[in-house]
């Protein structure tokens, strides 16, 4: 058997498993949209907690921090690592806690239909979910693009980025399709033990090959001193490190598929401890990528830009056996598709139930849902296959665009007399500013384009709110 | 259950403790060559473990305390 069949063969067990999972989740659903869409609300502690974490990790983390770590070193750690193992459990306290609440009050299913019915108008779910499609295809494209590169270094060009793109992009439109929330959620579980497990484990194997932990540390010590400084300069500087370590923080509660996770907890208990647990989580996944980056140059010096991003499936093709990378590939496409399907299936609600004013029925929104993901796997597919850019730096786009959303994420559930025409300023402001400051601003301006969105999307807010401010009947917007 | 004001102590150090440990993450520490502490970690990744115990430990203040206290005003 040769070194690929074996690689082959460990993935194509994994699809089946996934897709046998995803059935079988399926045929628990009952026939309504809630029950597809949202589990039913029942989902406690363990899945909800696997779902968090695995809708939360992509290939950024997995490809695209390794990617960045060979040419800026240990430094980013901290800049991305370490600020949101606080940011997160505290967003998911003060946004997604009284979210989950007002979903529950008001049945909202998606996130656009609680603000559609929050603040008594369709169209600003409409505009929500406008926001939510522009930043997730990027973010969708990533992923698809960090399987394009593990397939095509595994398969030492075999297999093309293409395919690899169209397969991954086919397996998760199936189990995402016929298994709703529930199997997405349940293949989650599986998903997250593979890649957390895995890059502690090819963390201890490739140390151990390379003489142990501490010596390769000194091999990269003596090699690329540079990588272990971090200096104030570059993005390392502190306005950049500040606004990147408040948009890091602020985008994960933004990002709709995980807003829709926490709508489906069963209770606050269950999200109380995927916020206790999320820490060791982050801690388990991030040092080993960092790490990872670091290593790489010493065994592969010559990556320039973004060929930086295939660092971690170079080093476990370097190092270990066919066995580990068929486990590596499979760890890489549970990261992307433990996105990719809450993504999907996640604007293809808003779709059916937001903006398509005339499906009637639970079974027409099902089926118009599935229709959708098809098209929003065809759309991502096309721009994937363009490559427009890193990992790291689509991304940072796309992470930038939800964090427009939290003055008004957090606002409205927090403060009983903001407004909708208070809202709908502070989307707009804030992502004028954004565009602005991105295509206009200068390269090494003190702050990044997310926080002067932030800033910008926060006074404009503030200010309408201020000269009209919310006038209801209910105003009590923090209990269900 | 606490009293009110034991409440708003608590509260008060929560949110004091989160922004001492904000401004602890602006710091960034340069290398001092020979520093690999426990033979491995470099400076920085040292100080970055312990910001995150503590954020731990916040974390779990945050979902014992202050969470538990917002679900009692809510209900009553």
């Amino acid at each position: 058997m040769s070194d690929f069949s074996v690689i082959l063969t460990i993935v194509c067990v994994y699809f089946a498993v996934v897709l046998a999972i995803g059935l079988a989740a399926g045929r628990r659903n009952a026939s309504t949209a809630e029950d597809y869409f949202l589990a039913g609300r029942s989902v406690k502690t363990v899945v909800l907690f696997m779902a968090l974490v695995g809708t939360n990790i992509s290939p950024f983390v997995l490809m695209g921090i390794p990617g960045l770590a060979y040419h800026r070193g240990i430094g980013v750690f901290g800049q991305n690592a370490s600020i949101i193992v606080l940011g997160i459990p505290l967003s998911i306290y003060l946004i997604g806690l009284p979210s989950w609440r007002r979903a529950r009050a008001l049945g909202a299913v998606t996130p656009a239909e609680l603000y559609a019915k929050h603040f008594e108008a369709r169209w600003f779910g409409w505009l929500v979910f406008g926001v939510y499609f522009v930043f997730t295809v990027p973010y969708m494209v990533t992923a698809v693009s960090g399987v394009g590169i593990a397939v095509d270094t595994f398969s030492g060009g075999a297999v093309s980025f293409e395919a690899a793109a169209a397969g991954i992009l086919l397996v998760t439109l199936l189990y995402t399709g016929f298994g709703g929330m529930r199997g997405t959620m349940w293949t989650n579980v599986l998903q997250g033990s593979i890649f957390l497990v895995f890059s502690v484990v090819a963390f201890f194997l490739i140390a151990d090959v390379r003489g142990g932990v501490a010596p390769t540390m000194r091999e990269v010590v003596s090699a690329h001193p540079e990588l272990m400084d971090v200096p104030n300069e570059g993005p390392f500087r502190i306005g950049p490190w500040a606004s990147w370590g408040l948009g890091i923080s602020l985008c994960v509660i933004a990002f709709p598929h995980m807003l829709v996770r926490i709508f489906a907890a069963q209770d606050e208990e269950s999200l109380k401890n995927a916020c206790r647990l999320y820490p060791a989580a982050m801690v388990m996944l991030w040092i080993p990528c960092v790490l990872f980056g670091v290593w790489g140059t010493l065994d592969f010096p010559a990556l320039a830009g973004r060929a930086s991003d295939a660092v971690f499936p170079l080093l476990i093709q370097r190092h270990l056996g066919p066995f580990a990378q068929g486990l590596a590939l499979a760890s890489i496409l549970a990261a992307v598709m433990s996105t990719l399907d809450a993504q999907m299936l996640t604007l293809s609600s808003m779709l059916t139930r937001d903006v398509l004013r005339n499906v009637r029925g639970d079974r027409q929104q099902i089926f118009l849902g599935r229709s959708f993901l098809v098209v929003l796997a065809a759309i991502t597919w096309i721009i994937a296959i363009r490559k427009p850019a890193s990992i790291f730096s689509i991304a940072a786009l796309s992470f930038s665009g939800y964090v427009t959303l939290i003055p008004t994420m957090f606002l409205s559930m927090r403060w009983p007399s903001f407004s909708r025409a208070a809202a709908t300023c502070s989307i707009v402001v804030g992502n004028l500013a954004l565009v602005t400051s991105h295509t206009w601003g200068p390269k090494d301006a003190l702050l990044l384009p997310v926080a002067w969105a932030l800033l910008g999307g926060t006074m404009a807010a503030v200010f309408t709110t201020l000269l009209f401010p919310r006038r209801t009947r209910d105003t009590n917007t923090t209990d269900g | 259950m606490l009293k009110r004001e034991t409440h708003h102590r608590l509260g008060a150090g929560f949110w004091l403790a989160t922004l001492a440990l904000a401004a602890a993450h602006l710091f960034r520490f340069q290398h001092d060559d020979s520093a690999l502490y426990l033979g491995w970690l470099p400076a920085d990744l040292a100080f970055r473990i312990v910001w995150i115990i503590a954020a731990t430990l916040l974390v779990f203040a945050m979902t014992s305390v202050s969470w538990r206290e917002e679900g009692e005003a809510s209900s009553e």
